[in-house]
């Protein structure tokens, strides 16, 4: 069930937003309504999923020089493709997300999955780890986005919860409210997994050059048991 | 160490490959979805004239006439709605807050869309909502004011709360056409009679 597993490990176990701490920029920006967050998600899964396949599909014909901007120009050209269709398929949503939607380009995720995975595993594999990633990156916003807009608007969705009933605390639409509920929410899902999730290595491309590579060691250093 | 040729020429061909094809992807995908330009209507003002003008196919546009508030920026003419439609700029909570105003032949308003617009996401986004925009359907073309709690008269709008300032904005905008009205109206009426002579 190897399948299920790679799947599995981008919603779970290397949760991109909650885990991995990828992609905070789109997760702090455009969760301050649960359907912004909801289509950001879905917008970068679809993004994800196809620059894996193709990365997956020309790893053998590019040169190791010029990997990087190959993969760049791929991630960008997708991008690009899901705004033409945004604006004319679904221009609220186009209007919602504004510029970040550009900066999908440059969502960590995309990149790190596309280096670490697609560019070393076949193009099934890289489909499951893609529509996994992005599965779990979309459920992380749509959380961040339900917490902010009820705690902020006192609506989900736009329909009405306890708008008219408790004040909404307009902080948790601003930036400052963004780190709040990020803070809380990777506390929540720490203290629940008792920190087991962040201490197993599966799947990461090893130490070398890695931005968590410090807080990694540490942590397994400090528990001899795993 | 010195490279061979296929070492330095390689990665350039393949990136440069690269870069046509998915050029070529693009050329594809755009002119697949975008959308025909109508005279000076961007995108979301050519959406929201659709929606509000919804018996309309084709729009005409023509230039604002000296002298109009700066805030109008084009004057839309819908083929099937027997109304002129009015592009209006307005700042509300921040700028950049676009609407296409309709007020019908008749002197009354048809109501308005948001074409555009960066207020706060479930406060000033309201005015974009039909309880907001359905107080302004079929009042006579005059000078609307914003008011709390209840409206007692037919000129009355009562303001988004905790929205004011955005309710406030889209009230000056739709006065802003009113206001236009007379003048753009008489305009059109003689440009057709210039066309039938």
């Amino acid at each position: 069930m190897n399948q299920i597993k790679i799947l599995l490990n981008g919603i779970i176990k290397e949760n991109p937003v909650f885990v991995l701490l990828l992609g905070m920029c789109p997760t702090l920006a455009v969760t301050t309504m649960a359907v912004n967050g909801l289509g950001m998600g879905l917008a970068t899964t679809f993004v994800l999923v196809c620059s894996n396949v193709v990365i997956s599909l020309v790893k053998n014909f590019i040169p190791k020089a010029v990997r990087l901007p190959c993969f760049i120009v791929i991630i960008a050209g997708f991008v690009t493709i899901v705004g033409f269709l945004l604006q004319r398929f679904v221009p609220s949503l186009y209007s919602a997300l504004g510029l970040f939607l550009s900066l999908i380009t440059v969502n960590c995720i995309i990149l790190a999955r596309a280096e670490i995975f697609a560019s070393k595993n076949s193009v099934g594999k890289s489909v499951l780890d893609g529509v996994g990633m992005g599965l779990g990156f979309t459920l992380a916003l749509f959380l961040m986005g339900t917490c902010r807009e009820i705690l902020g608007c006192g609506t989900w969705f736009g329909i009405e919860l306890t708008k008219r009933v408790i004040e909404p605390m307009k902080l948790f639409v601003s930036p400052a409210g963004g780190f709040f509920t990020l803070a809380v929410l990777i506390a929540v899902i720490n203290i629940i997994t008792k920190y087991k999730i962040s201490k197993k290595k599966i799947g990461c491309g090893g130490c070398e050059g890695c931005p968590s590579a410090e807080a990694c060691a540490s942590l397994s250093g400090e528990d001899g048991k795993e | 160490m010195k490279k061979t040729w296929k070492e330095i020429l390689m990665p350039t061909v393949v990136l440069t490959a690269v870069t046509l094809i998915v050029s070529a992807a693009l050329v594809f995908t755009y002119n697949g979805t975008k959308v025909e330009q109508v005279g000076d209507l961007s995108n979301e003002a050519l959406a929201a004239s659709q929606t509000l003008f919804s018996n309309s196919e084709e729009f005409a546009t023509i230039d604002v006439p000296e002298g109009l508030d700066e805030r109008i920026h084009t004057i839309i003419l819908p083929d099937g709605d027997d109304a002129i439609g009015f592009e209006i700029e307005l700042k509300g909570y921040k700028t950049g807050l676009v609407l296409v105003v309709g007020i019908r032949l008749d002197g009354t308003i048809l109501g308005y869309e948001v074409a555009e617009s960066s207020e706060t996401p479930g406060l000033g986004t309201q005015v974009a909502e039909a309880d907001f925009k359905d107080q302004f359907q079929d009042k006579p073309a005059s000078t609307l004011v914003a008011v709390k709690g209840k409206a007692n008269a037919d000129n009355e709008i009562v303001a988004i709360s905790g929205a004011t300032i955005s309710s406030k904005a889209v009230i000056e905008g739709v006065n802003l056409a009113v206001d236009s009205f007379d003048e753009v109206s008489k305009m059109v009426k003689e440009a057709g009679n210039d066309e039938s002579n």
